[in-house]
This record gives structure tokens, sequence and C-alpha cells, in this order.
């Protein structure tokens, strides 16, 4: 088990390497720099500012002095926001997605784990009828078109929660549940999928006969395996969620990374969008990571070598 | 007790995904993302809030700062902050008019090339430090030093000393600019000029603390170490979340302050800006979303404030490559091949008016020329049009095919159709619309080697026509059309150099009346500025700039002699 996880950790290098690499060449590919704008500067200003920047070396040396940076942790000062170092904003940024992102996501699991065993053990009937219907919608239906509607309904009209910002844990209903929503119908439809295939195995059989209980036979004989198929979604699950929160940061004025991400790429700040890249990149590795560990948790015919 | 406590979760279970569904069935239902409050409810929330608004005053800006030094700060939203953080020697009015700031008074030479300022007594920074002319004298050699790279070093080109400083070819000490003594700031000029006050009156102006950069360096402008002169102090800034400022109780006059807090609010999407300022959250928006433009004016018409803003709208030309290289009378025709006054009611339809002249005549001081075929009707200029373009040697069997590229927004797209529309309507030419990220457009735009048109916009740094016909002048950094007329480029300098007055302005006239004649670039419509203004703030005066200082706003429920007498503050969020 150690030699394993060893192994996987061993392996995220390259693939890091290789995520830093294709992200340096895309962002610097795309026309236009941090510092041009409708009107331009003088000649000397602008070699100033390439040179205090190494925008004039050759891009391998650029990329090679970037990594010499990345491997003594300092991801480099904001080509935009020329006050604050990239980790600096990271740092600020990160708690903010996370907390919507991680309750966003427990809101997902747990309500859609819920919804999708309810349809399934009353397959065929209207409450399963009902959940799909409402799943398909979730999925279907952008966040960028739910977000604002939840807003105009219970910040514009009805009063009850706020519209922006979070000052108070009421500032994090309607962006943790505008996110969660596509999981949740994701993870619903997953789980009734799961577990009406589950359902139908021997060994759910042969334990219906030993007379135990449905409720018995739910929670500790089919739940477990039901699940498999939901915790291999987590690792998509997060991306999909730290995409989201894109939109979602920007609808409500949240001061998360997605929004940093995007303004950057806009700006064409080099240094923010790789730091926010390189965060990713180890963040997405390792969850897939702890979620091959969990699967090893859940179904003990799997084993590492 | 396993059994019931089972049961219990199941019924928990079915009460979720109930209320779920609920939430859902009102999510799916509705795809229209503005969305309509019915009227009178919206009318009976906001009479509502005027008596419950927080002590602070809420302002929505629509992107972040890129930074709050003076000198780096080139964008809309970044000077909308700088102007209640800091203070030139002159400064602007609520409405936007020129008026003593640090200074108390000021007298130039006969010869108009030097000047010379008075600060008044006692100025002090934020943070105790006293505020002479030697302040000045540095800050302005700061902001044309090559090193800082300041966007707006131009605006102070005309000083002895500033070319050969910005060219990296002089110290910045060789600047123009001394400090005889702790009150006195004499600025000597390199020629005359009409507008050095609007000059001083700009944001990059503004003097800069030196013992603090010299300390932080690029860090200077955190909140908390950030040091300024002007009403209000830097206290909270969360980069994607809001800024706030407290009143500056070292400002020259703090009592002629009202509001004691102020938030600025980053709010990039105009849509969610306008459902914040509905759900109470905002006292100001920084601008009204076009798909319910028409609903608010009817909803808020007290709080819908439009007003002429000094910005002009246009299509451009690549002077230097054909087809429109060298082809004047071309330019001519497509110029008249549109229907400006189609363009600005029904595509645009929220008071912008229609451009007959690069000046927007809401410039104070100037009333500008306008194209000779202003008055005459729409079907006349089709006829002219098509005239010159069978001259340049288009027709039916040979149309004029080019590339229209606009930078990626619904109003644009919606713009660059209706040209297209129009240009294949009265002349049979093809445009071909790309659409392009900014930056992209930008990059490709000042190569130079991309044939065709491209649209832009030019938003005045001051309210001068000299700002807008400058623009044109063959040494122009925002010159991106390859524009080189010898004759144009005297005019405007002789009249930049006129102290003011008729002379100043006829200059003016006639410049641009050269410029209208050669057609280089085609405007199409003036801007407007459109705010969301909460009933509770008062001192709000629209006035061309844009530029609504908080020092001049109150709150109304907190002004001691306008608050209704049965009003309590609300503690706030």
């Amino acid at each position: 088990m150690l030699r394993y996880a060893l192994t996987r950790l061993a392996s995220a290098i390259p693939t890091l390497l290789l995520v830093v690499a294709l992200a340096f060449m895309l962002v610097r590919a795309a026309p236009g720099g941090p510092f041009d704008t409708e009107r331009r500067l003088s000649p000397a200003m602008e070699q100033r500012l390439a040179e205090a920047y190494h925008l004039n070396e050759p891009l391998p040396q650029q990329f090679l002095r970037y990594l010499g940076g990345l491997l003594q942790g300092d991801l480099g000062p904001s080509y935009r926001y020329r006050q604050s170092d990239v980790s600096e904003l990271i740092a600020d940024g990160f708690p903010v997605s996370l907390k919507i992102g991680g309750l966003a996501m427990l809101l997902a699991v747990a309500l859609g784990i819920a919804a999708g065993t309810l349809a399934a053990l009353r397959q065929n009937r209207l409450v399963d009828h009902l959940v799909m219907a409402l799943s398909m919608t979730g999925i279907s239906v952008p966040n960028f078109v739910v977000a604002p509607v939840l807003v105009l309904i219970f910040a514009v009209v009805l009063r009850w929660l706020p519209a922006g910002d979070l000052a108070s844990p009421a500032h994090y209903v309607l962006p943790v549940i505008a996110l969660a929503l596509p999981q949740l119908a994701y993870i619903a439809r997953l789980t009734r999928a799961s577990m009406i295939d589950v359902l139908k195995s021997p060994y759910i059989r042969t334990a219906r006969a030993q007379g135990l209980s449905e409720r018995s036979i739910v929670l500790q004989h089919a739940l477990k395996p039901t699940l498999l198929p939901v915790v291999s979604y987590l690792g998509p699950a997060t991306a999909a969620i730290l995409t989201g929160s894109v939109v979602i940061e920007q609808i409500f004025n949240l001061p998360g990374l997605g929004r940093f991400f995007v303004q950057g790429a806009l700006n064409r700040d080099y240094t923010l969008v790789m730091g926010v890249v390189v965060f990713y990149g180890v963040l997405i590795v390792l969850f897939n990571f702890v979620v091959d560990l969990l699967y090893g948790l859940l179904d003990p015919r799997v084993r590492y070598r | 007790m396993e059994q019931v406590r089972l049961e219990k979760a199941m019924n928990a279970l079915r009460a979720m995904v109930a209320a779920a569904a609920l939430l859902l069935a009102a999510c799916g239902g509705s795809g229209d993302t503005a969305g309509e409050a019915p009227g009178e409810a919206a009318r009976q929330a906001a009479a509502q809030a005027v008596d419950e608004g927080p002590d602070f005053l809420r302002r929505a800006i629509s992107a972040e700062p890129e930074s709050l030094d003076p000198h780096l700060a080139r964008s809309v939203p970044a000077t909308k902050v700088l102007g209640d953080l800091f203070e030139g020697l002159v400064t602007l009015g609520p409405d936007a008019s020129l008026q003593a700031g640090a200074a108390t008074g000021w007298e130039s030479g006969d010869d108009g090339l030097t000047w010379t300022f008075h600060l008044r007594e006692g100025l002090t920074w934020s943070n105790g430090d006293p505020l002479t002319a030697e302040d000045f004298v540095w800050s302005f050699r700061r902001l044309v030093d090559p090193a800082t790279g300041a966007f707006y070093a131009s605006n102070l080109a005309p000083v002895v000393g500033a070319g050969a400083i910005m060219a990296g070819e002089a110290a910045p000490e060789t600047l123009g600019v001394e400090a005889p003594d702790a009150r006195t700031l004499v600025i000597r000029l390199a020629h005359p000029l009409g507008d050095l006050l609007h000059r001083l009156a700009h944001p990059s102006a503004a003097p800069v603390h030196r013992p603090s950069v010299e300390q932080w360096g690029d860090d200077y402008p955190a909140p908390k170490r950030l040091v300024s002169n002007g009403p209000y102090r830097l206290v909270e800034r969360i980069i994607g979340s809001h800024i706030g400022l407290a009143k500056n109780g070292l400002y020259r006059d703090p009592l002629s302050v009202p509001i004691e807090r102020v938030r600025y609010y980053p709010l990039e999407d105009a849509t969610a800006e306008y459902n914040r300022y509905r759900a109470g959250e905002l006292d100001v928006t920084a601008r009204v979303p076009a798909p319910v433009f028409a609903d608010v004016g009817i909803e808020r018409p007290g709080e819908l404030r439009v007003a002429p803003y000094l910005g002009v709208y246009y299509v451009g030309f690549n002077l230097n490559q054909p087809p429109f290289a060298d082809a004047p009378g071309l330019r001519k025709a497509l110029s008249l091949a549109i229907d400006r006054e189609r363009l600005a009611e029904a595509v645009m339809g929220r008071g912008e008016r229609p451009a007959w002249s690069w000046v927007p005549p809401a410039v104070q001081d100037y009333t500008p020329p306008r194209f000779a075929y202003a008055q005459t009707g729409a079907e006349a200029r089709a006829e002219e049009a098509r005239g010159l373009y069978r001259e340049a040697g288009y027709g039916p069997d040979r149309p004029l095919a080019f590339q229209l590229r606009y930078n990626t927004s619904d109003e644009n797209r919606r713009i660059a159709a209706a040209l297209q529309s129009m240009w294949r309507e009265v002349l049979g030419a093809e445009a071909e619309l790309v659409a392009q990220e900014f930056r992209v457009m930008i990059a490709e735009t000042r190569r130079g080697d991309v044939p065709g048109m491209f649209r832009g916009s030019w938003i005045a740094d001051y309210d001068d026509a000299g700002n807008f016909l400058s623009v044109m002048t063959s040494g122009s950094s925002a010159n991106q059309f390859g524009y080189a007329n010898p004759a144009y480029d005297s005019l405007v300098a002789a009249a930049v150099r006129e102290p003011g007055g008729e002379e100043r302005a006829s200059l003016f006239a006639n410049a641009e009346k050269v410029l209208l004649a050669d057609h280089p670039v085609l405007p199409l419509f003036f801007y407007v500025s459109k705010h969301l203004v909460h009933p509770r703030v008062r001192g709000w005066v629209d006035n061309p700039l844009d530029y609504h200082y908080s020092r001049y706003l109150r709150l109304r429920e907190f002004d001691p002699e306008t608050a209704p007498a049965a009003a309590k503050p609300d503690p706030g969020d």
C-alpha cells in the first residue's frame, strides 16, 4: 500500500511538469501581452517593462526561470496587480473557493446520494419520475442561468437572502446551491442507476432470502458497492466544481480563485494564470489520488500492488 | 428501534427531495436571466430601503482596479477610486468643473511658459507628514520616469525636459518642475498650453508619498499602508471583493466631507450588479445592462441617470494598406452609407447621440464642426455614396470586400451587423465581421499589417477638445490608424498652444474640419453615462466626464439637514 502511494505520487511529478509546460506555452501563444492597451507606452517604457518582467528573453529561458522560481516556492508577482505576489493572491482566493466548493460538494454528494437512493427504492413510481425529471433539468440548465434566477427570486423579490459577497453564513446559501445543483443532479442519477444494478445482484437476493430487513439490506450491503461509481465520479466532479466556480464567483462577486483564473487569462497576467494552473494541477492530482485510496476502502476486491 | 429511526430518515429524505424539487422547478421554469420583478413590488421595496440603508456609501465599479498607485492606474474604474483617495494641485467640482485643490491659486508668466502654483498652508498627508511642493516635484519626476511605466506620463509631455526623460535619454531630475520654497511650485513648459490645469486635475497628477515608495516599493498601495492626501484613505482592500475607504481626518477640509465611509465593489457582470442594486445592496451602479434599460426607466424613473459622456464610438481604417490607403473618396462613401440616426436610436436606443464629428458637442468651450452631409437626408447621402463608390472603381461586378474587426461583446456585435447590412444595402460592399478578444484585436491593430476596418472608442481623459483631436496627430501614441497629415498636425499643435477662448476654439475647429474631410476614422455615436442612483444618495450632479467624487455626496438619512425625523441608522451588514 505504501509503495503504491509513493509510486503514484512520484508519477504525479512528470504530469505536473507537463501541465506547467503546456500552460506556459499556451498562455504566451495568445496574441497580445500584459501591457498592451489602446494607447501605446513610449518605446523606452516598453523596453523597461519588458526588462523588468524578463519578457524580452527567449522563451526557453523564461520557462527555466519560472521553473526555478517554482522550485523555491516563488510564483512571482502578478503582472496586473503589481503590488501583490501570485502566492498572496492564491492564498487569499483559495479559502473562499474551498469553502464554497467544499460545501457545494458536500451538498451535492449528500443530497444526490439520498435522492438517487430514494428513486432507486421507489423505482418507476412518482418519486422516481420526479427525481429523474428534476435531475435532468439540473444537468441541462447551465449554472449561469440558474444563479441569476436564484438571485432574482430569493434576493430581489423575496429579499430572504443576499445577492453577493460573503459577509455572513446567509451569504453562502445561494452560491453553494447554484454551484452544487448540476453535480447533485448527476450524482442522483448515478446513484439511482448503480443501486438498481446492485439490488439485482445475487448476494442481495441471498440476503433477502435470509430474511434481512429491507433497510438493513440497503444500508449495510447495497450502499457501499453502489457508491463505487459515485466515488469514481468525484474526481471529475471536483474539476467541474472548480470550473463552475468561475461563473458563480463572477455573479456573486466572491474573491475566489476561479475569477482570478479567467481575469488573468483575459489580462494576459502570465504569472497569475500559471500560478493558478500549478495550484489546480496539484489539487486535482492529490484529489484523484485520495479518491483512488477511497475506492480501495470501499471495495475489498481492489488490491494495490 | 432501528426501524423507527430508518423510517424517520426516509421521511427526511423525501422531504429534502421535495424541497429540492420545488427549488429546481422554480429555477428550471424560467430561462430568462435578466427577468423582471413586478414594478409595484420594486417601488415598495425601494421606498422601504431609503430608510434602511447602512451608514456607508456602496458604489459599484465595472472592474477591479489594477493599481491604486496614481502613476500605475490607467483604467476608468481605477480613476474613480483614486479621485476619492488623492487630490492634485487642481481638482474637480461636483459638476466636474476645475477647482482649486492642493493649490489655492496660480498664475502664468506673460509668455505662458512659466506657471506658478501656491499651495495651501498646513497641508498634510494622511499619516501626518507635511505635504510640500517638493512632494509634487518628486511625484511628477516619477510620473515621467520610464522606469515607472506610467500610462499617463504623456500628460506631462509639454513640460520642459519631459520628452527626453520619457525617451530614456535624460534623468528625471531634469524635468522642468521646481519648488523654490515649501509652498510654491513652478512648472516650466516647452510651449504654451491651454489645458495645463485639466492635466493637473487628472488622477495621474496626484502627489505620491515618497517615503512610502522608497520603503515599500511596489507594495506601497496596500491597505493601512497607503498614504494619500485626499478626502478619503484606504482602510481595506480584498481583491475581487471590495475596496473600503474611510474619511481622512487630516484632509485639508474634513468638515466639508459628509460621508464617513465608502465601499467600492468591482462587479464585472452588469446583470449581477443590477440585481444587487434591486436587492438593496448597492447605492450607485456603474452602468445599466442593455436588456433592462427600457424597463428601468419606467420602474425607477428618479433613479436612472443618463447624461452625455465624453466618449466616441468609431470604426477606423488601416490607412497604410489597401483598400483604404489613399482612398479618401471610398472612405467617405462608407461613411455616407451609414445611417447614424438609425444606429443610435434603433440599434443602441439608450440615449446615445449620432456622431457627426469627432469631438462630442458636450465638450466645454467648443462647438465642433460637422460632416458636410450631416443635414442632408438618408437618400441624398446614399446617392452620393454610390457615386463615390463607383469612382473608386467598385461596382456590382467588383464589390468592395474587407474585414471589420471588433472586440467581442453583444453591443459591438449588433452594431457591426447593422453596419454590415447598411453597407451591403446602399453600396453592395461586403464586410466580413471578425470578432476578436480585446487584446488580440489591439495587438493586431497595432502591428499595422492587418487590412480593413476595426472598431474602437476614445474616452476623454479630461474635458477638452484637444484631448480628442490630439489622438489623430501623427505623433500620438494612441493613433492606431496610421493617419499622418502634416497640415492637421500643425493646426492641432497651434491650437493646443493657445491659452484659451475663441481663438483656441476656432483653431481646433479648423483642424477638425481637415480631419472630417479626410475620413481616417468614422465616428458613429457619442456615449452616454448610465447609472442607477439610490434615492438616499444626494448631491449627484450629472457631468460629461462622469466624475462623481464621494466627497460631494450625502446620504439622506444621515444628513442632519435632510434626514427624516423617524429614520434610525441601520447597523449595516
